[in-house]
């Protein structure tokens, strides 16, 4: 039997709130030629996931114009393939608290879900990037009959996050015993949600109702976490590279770490047989002219480059102009960098425009942000 | 002009590379047009060369002379395991 897929598009907008002032945490451009959503897609579409529902309520025109039919994934088809969904009123009174949003963003489209043919359902969010085969995963779970997997990393000593994750106890079979929110290490609930969960429709249905009925508001809190030990809850604990996206920090460091380390960019981008997908541009190579230097970067078409940039990412058709010097930094599309000057630690959104001999410098533990279609 | 999916560990002058060649560390590429999917292995060296795709040019090879100039093009076929110096005489 088939599984339907559902990405939630909006979760994090607060802890990502510069990058998502007009565009959901689904489209943030990522690694010079991605959207954060790409990885949710390119999972499913690689583990012949092929009925996708992305759930985005607000913000998300760019998001539109990126997945289009869904050619790119291979999902524009007649039976399944893609859907934007847009929850209905009930999920904006519930915005604040992220676990609401995705309970309230369910429940209005319970329609929807109880109309599913399939068995099995996989919800993700866009926000932390793999490179996973979702079948192991659910066959793990018909394996074990479970209600629903969580899809899990071991937490190590010295992780801490600023928001609250979700933590589990499990026996030695991945059978859950014991769930928590946890902000670092937890020696007793080692395996953290990366947020990919395997449920069966019949779990989901069924809870959707006792949500209902009950008045949950929250997904993780009132059916998660609820007695768990009386739930068939298994967690399957992925061992590859996770990178997580929830903050600008870690946005920032995340595009950092594809130009420094090899292994982590081959681990999440580099598998030929499981690509990530993305939308294609036509753009023409990118130039690089005479007197210029590059080192330890991602640069994507259409760029011309003049001067020097250094373990950065660049995205299509930026230029960097004679003389100019771009370090440690992120230039989404279009961006242009004029002559003589220089950046450090910056992330720039599109359509930037940075004049001749200007020096801007953000550090490598707090970047500086130029919002979109600025000019400086 | 450097096309998309490219990796370049070396240094890249004046040249045109195809998608998806791989230009090793401490290797050199001046004046040359390279195809798609070709492998320049670590400390090789192309001048003034056309290299064909799929071709592999190995460890501290050398292709053309730096100083041939255009009309002393190498070419190398498609699909060439270049273990030895060439030129084009």
């Amino acid at each position: 039997m088939s599984t339907t897929g559902f990405i939630f598009s909006n979760l994090n907008s607060n802890t990502l709130s510069l990058l998502t002032s007009d565009r959901t945490v689904a489209a943030i451009p990522f690694g010079c030629r991605y959207r954060l959503v790409d990885f949710a897609l390119s999972n499913m579409v690689n583990s012949d996931i092929t009925d996708i529902n992305i759930i985005a309520n607000y913000n998300f025109r760019s998001l539109v114009n990126h997945i289009g039919s869904g050619k790119d994934w291979d999902l524009a088809r007649r039976s399944g393939g893609i859907k934007i969904l847009s929850p209905g009123q009930e999920a904006r009174q519930a915005d604040a608290f992220v676990y609401s949003y995705r309970l309230e963003a369910l429940r209005s489209i319970r329609d929807r879900i109880n109309e599913l043919t399939s068995d099995t359902v996989v919800l993700t969010d866009s926000d932390h990037l793999c490179n996973i085969d979702l079948s192991d995963v659910i066959a793990f779970h018909k394996a074990n009959d479970a209600e629903a997997t969580f899809v899990t990393v071991q937490s190590k000593i010295g992780d801490f996050t600023r928001d609250p994750q979700t933590a589990l106890q499990s026996d030695a079979k991945g059978r859950v015993t014991d769930i928590v929110r946890s902000t670092g290490y937890d020696p007793d609930h080692p395996f953290v949600s990366i947020r990919i969960f395997v449920l069966s429709t019949e779990f989901l249905v069924r809870s959707l109702e006792e949500a209902v009925a009950r008045n949950y508001h929250s997904f993780t809190n009132d059916i998660i976490m609820h007695a768990p030990e009386r739930r068939r809850f298994y967690s399957y604990c992925f061992n590859d590279v996770v990178i997580p996206v929830t903050t600008f920090l870690d946005y920032y460091r995340a595009n950092m770490l594809l130009t420094s380390d090899a292994a982590a960019r081959n681990a999440i981008l580099g598998k030929w047989e499981r690509p990530i997908y993305t939308r294609v541009h036509n753009s023409p190579p990118t130039v690089y002219h005479d007197g210029c230097s590059v080192k330890d970067s991602l640069i994507a078409d259409g760029c011309l480059i003049e001067g020097t940039v250094e373990n950065s990412v660049l995205f299509r058709g930026v230029k960097v102009s004679r003389g100019a010097v771009v370090k440690n930094s992120i230039l989404f599309g279009d961006t242009y960098v004029g002559a003589n000057s220089s950046l450090n630690c910056i992330v720039s959104d599109k359509n930037v425009v940075i004049s001749d001999d200007q020096t801007l410098s953000g550090a490598g533990s707090t970047p500086f942000y130029i919002a979109k279609n600025k000019r400086i | 002009m450097i096309s998309e999916g490219c990796s370049v560990y070396g240094t890249v002058r004046h040249s045109v590379i195809s998608g998806g060649a791989v230009i090793g560390k401490d290797a050199v590429v001046c004046d040359s047009v390279i195809m798609d999917d070709v492998v320049i292995e670590p400390g090789a060296k192309v001048y003034y060369a056309i290299v064909d795709s799929e071709s592999v040019i190995r460890s501290g090879v050398t292709v053309g002379r730096s100083d041939a100039g255009k009309d002393h093009i190498t070419v190398i076929a498609k699909g060439s395991d270049v273990t030895k110096n060439v030129e084009e005489k």
